[in-house]
């Protein structure tokens, strides 16, 4: 079967390369909130937002030139930190504990208390071992028990994945760059290294 | 009455307020470039390049108003007078017309150079003569090798007096070193964009710039004392350096002289910078090096705007996109009494058409 991108509204720009693991992939939370103290006094601090959009880098490496034809045609159809498009987390955050069944549309998860981050606006992808991704948009997270939670999806599944046939299980973001400038590092003719430095945009989410 | 002639246009301001008719159309020039009134406000006519010549004058019997005749015939043109040359990159021609718009025939004796014109020729089997309303047109070469700066007139001597074009630009300085492969050649590929969010984490976003600019790390180590020469000659100008990533080297045998279309050994499909970014390329043999404009890559074939000049082999070249760029600092470390490294950091030179 062929990839399976729902719940990405009219959103099509995304950069799906793994990154490379030879540097650490950096998640910073966006701090907005207002700390207000003066000279002497208690603090108060004034929560802005219970939304906490991330800051991702990533490091990724062309080994030929047409991967590295991909990454700066990529670049340049997202304009410095104009423009925007997913990206995987590459974290595996979910864990399949029941196969999940064409048509329906709920997952059932091991229970790492995802319901307390959950926001309304959270995309689920799940890549499988065959390279299809298949993203969904989570509806709401229901503890089932200590060891289970149930993701419900806003649309059904259309294809039966069962937990050995997932690779990687993440949150699917919606992101622009958070830089504008990108150095391409050639080690050869061919090898190069470069950095991706990407702002959840939780505000677009379609 | 005044006339100004600012490379070919010709403007005219007419101060009189005339009671004027217009008059049948003639044609007395035999250029193709043919004046005629626009705008006939009272106190002010204006004249520019169209495609037909329309002759005015005083219905007054007795009284003769100058005519636009005036301003043209009774002597000989030479057009342009002048021509900022700016930053040559690559060979370019330029047409220059010479006219004897009088009633007798001259001579032109020599065009003959001063100043600093290396390079710059025109060809021309002089002495020739032009009868009345007769016009010669010449091709200016502009070579892209020669001397770095270009500042001088050319003159065109006839009967017993002469007209010059000047000639002015700076010949760009092309930096044909390899890169050290020691060290990462680096690019970094930049956009401005303006960005501003609320507390709320809304945001508005802007362009800034529209158009990727480069900025390129390059590593040289040389024994070469003609480069380091050039570097520093180029401190203060503009420099092209090639794009060491991107190498193309030919699928093709025997010379290249007179080909506009190159068929690629190397991945140019895949050559972002040749096939986005760059309009210009170095072919270099040895220490030689001609620049092209590229007009467009197709699959491995690299069309050229025209002709190789140099009678090379296709296996004694390799060629690189330039990028036109300044040196942002230039160092250099001496390892030996001969031998240095530098790393340069240039940052893509960006100007109008």
């Amino acid at each position: 079967m062929a990839n399976s991108f729902g719940g990405l509204g009219s959103i099509t720009d995304m950069w799906l390369r793994e990154p490379n693991w030879v540097k650490n992939l950096n998640e910073k939370g966006v701090v907005s909130r207002t700390l207000l103290q003066f000279f002497g006094t208690s603090q108060i601090l004034y929560t802005e937002n219970p939304e906490v959009p991330v800051e991702v880098k990533m490091m990724f490496m062309n080994r030929t030139k047409a991967q590295e034809y991909e990454f700066l045609s990529f670049f340049s159809t997202q304009q410095g930190r104009l423009k925007k498009y997913w990206l995987p987390e590459w974290k595996n955050r979910f864990k399949l504990t029941r196969t999940a069944n064409s048509g329906e549309s709920f997952i059932y998860v091991q229970n790492r208390k995802h319901a307390v981050a959950f926001q309304a606006y959270q995309r689920i992808y799940l890549l499988l071992h065959t390279g299809e991704w298949v993203t969904r948009q989570i509806a709401s997270i229901t503890e089932i028990d200590a060891t289970e939670e149930k993701i419900n999806l806003v649309t059904t599944l259309d294809r039966t994945i069962s937990a050995a046939s997932v690779s990687q299980s993440g949150l699917f973001l919606l992101v622009r760059m958070a830089v504008e400038k990108i150095y391409v590092e050639h080690e050869t003719i061919n090898v190069s290294i470069f950095s991706i430095e990407s702002r959840e945009l939780i505000r677009e989410y379609p | 009455m005044m006339a100004l002639f600012s490379g070919r246009q010709l403007d005219v301001g007419y101060a009189a307020t005339p009671a004027w008719a217009q008059a049948a159309t003639i044609s007395k020039s035999p250029s193709e470039t043919i004046l005629a009134l626009v705008g006939v406000d009272p106190g002010s006519v204006g004249v520019r390049q169209v495609g037909t010549m329309i002759s005015f004058g005083s219905v007054r019997p007795g009284f003769r108003l100058e005519g636009m005749d005036d301003l043209i015939y009774g002597r000989v043109w030479l057009l342009p007078t002048s021509i900022a040359l700016g930053l040559i990159a690559y060979d370019q021609d330029f047409e220059i017309k010479f006219w004897n718009a009088t009633t007798g025939q001259i001579t032109l004796n020599s065009i003959t150079d001063s100043g600093l014109l290396d390079n710059c020729t025109i060809a021309a089997s002089l002495p020739d003569t032009l009868e009345p309303n007769e016009e010669f047109v010449f091709t200016l070469n502009v070579a892209q090798e020669g001397d770095l700066e270009i500042s001088g007139d050319k003159i065109f001597s006839y009967e017993s007096t002469s007209q010059s074009l000047t000639l002015t630009g700076m010949r760009l300085i092309i930096l044909n070193g390899e890169h050290n492969w020691a060290d990462v050649f680096s690019v970094l590929y930049g956009f401005e964009t303006l960005v501003t969010i609320s507390k709320k984490l809304h945001e508005q976003r802007a362009q800034v710039l529209p158009e990727m600019r480069r900025m390129v790390t390059i590593s040289l180590l040389e024994r070469n004392p003609y480069l380091r020469n050039y570097l520093k000659r180029a401190l203060n100008t503009v420099i092209a350096i090639p794009i060491s990533s991107e190498p193309i080297l030919l699928n093709m045998t025997g010379s290249l002289q007179g080909l506009s279309s190159l068929t690629a050994a190397s991945e140019v499909e895949y050559y972002y910078n040749l096939r986005h970014l760059t309009d210009i390329m170095a072919i270099i043999n040895g220490t030689s090096v001609e620049v092209r404009q590229v007009l467009s890559v197709s699959g491995k074939t690299i069309s050229l705007d025209k002709g190789i000049v140099n009678n090379w082999n296709a296996e004694d070249v390799i060629c690189y996109p330039l990028m036109t760029g300044f040196i942002e600092a230039l160092k250099f470390d001496d390892y030996t009494a001969e031998v240095w490294k530098s790393n340069l950091q240039i940052n893509e030179y960006c100007y109008g058409e």
